[in-house]
């Protein structure tokens, strides 16, 4: 018997994410990490290291920033 | 480009243990552990507000036996809670001791040099005890813990404080009497 019980989106994507990283699989992470919430903290390293366009063509759920930095953080070059 | 913003994929598998980790603190399984230290804390400034000495040893006492029984979790840590739980064993002895000052003067004796007495007590193993549990605790406090496990953790430290305070004062007292009696 499971003692399994509700498992979240979120969380499911998780899971597939550390699959994906271990199966090298660069699509299917890609897909799932759009599902997170990530931290405003990765959302500016990323900003920095690949640029604002990357974050949006990518998907990623920017509503940590959005809230933190004001909503037009990705495209203020004083905000890195 | 700063050194440290080098890694967004590294940065990524930082940031997937701590959402796993938010959202295992959000579970109803978290919460409750939250509300028993919360209830262990209250246990413990009970016997602080009482200056119950030996309830506070006791309480200390079954916190480190918990901790090796069902958190050890590799080598130096097991070591570090024996070494705890045999410094407090010795404790306890000198606590019965320091209650009878015929048997405290012994003690006493044993410590004479300068560097092993202060304020005119011997710094025996149960100073020395409260010392280094004490730097055991506040090293917990410097650790990846949850708020109340941190919570806890200043709570005994307080206990180990109180303790210390209570203990120099029978120090005192078994060797005034033997002052009386010599």
């Amino acid at each position: 018997m499971s003692t399994k019980t509700y498992v979240d989106e979120e969380t499911k994507a998780l899971r597939g994410i550390l699959e994906a990283l271990q199966n090298g699989d660069r699509e299917a992470e890609a897909k799932l990490w759009p599902k997170i919430k990530i931290s405003t903290h990765l959302l500016l390293v990323m900003k920095r290291i690949h640029g604002a366009e990357y974050i949006r063509n990518n998907g990623y759920n920017t509503e940590n920033a959005d809230r933190e930095l004001g909503p037009g953080w990705l495209d203020d070059d004083n905000i890195k | 480009m700063t050194r440290i913003a080098a890694s967004p994929e590294f940065a990524k598998r930082l940031e997937l243990e701590r959402i796993a980790l938010e959202k295992m603190r959000e579970s109803e399984e978290a919460l409750i552990a939250n509300d028993a230290r919360t209830a262990q804390a209250k246990s413990f400034k009970k016997v602080q507000s009482e200056g119950d000495i030996d309830g506070i040893l006791e309480l200390e006492r079954m916190c480190l036996l918990y901790e090796l029984e069902y958190y050890s979790n590799s080598a130096a840590m097991t070591s570090s809670l024996k070494a705890a739980i045999e410094g407090l064993d010795a404790t306890l002895d000198l606590l019965a001791k320091s209650r009878n000052p015929a048997r405290y003067r012994e003690v006493d004796e044993s410590f004479r040099t300068r560097k092993n007495r202060a304020d005119g007590l011997p710094i025996d193993e149960a100073r020395q005890f409260f010392a280094s549990h004490e730097a055991r605790l506040r090293n917990l406090d410097k650790a990846r813990l949850d708020a109340s496990e941190k919570e806890l953790i200043n709570c005994r430290l307080n206990g180990i404080r109180i303790a210390m305070h209570l203990y120099k004062d029978l120090q005192r007292e078994a060797l005034n009497s033997q002052k009386g009696h010599a």
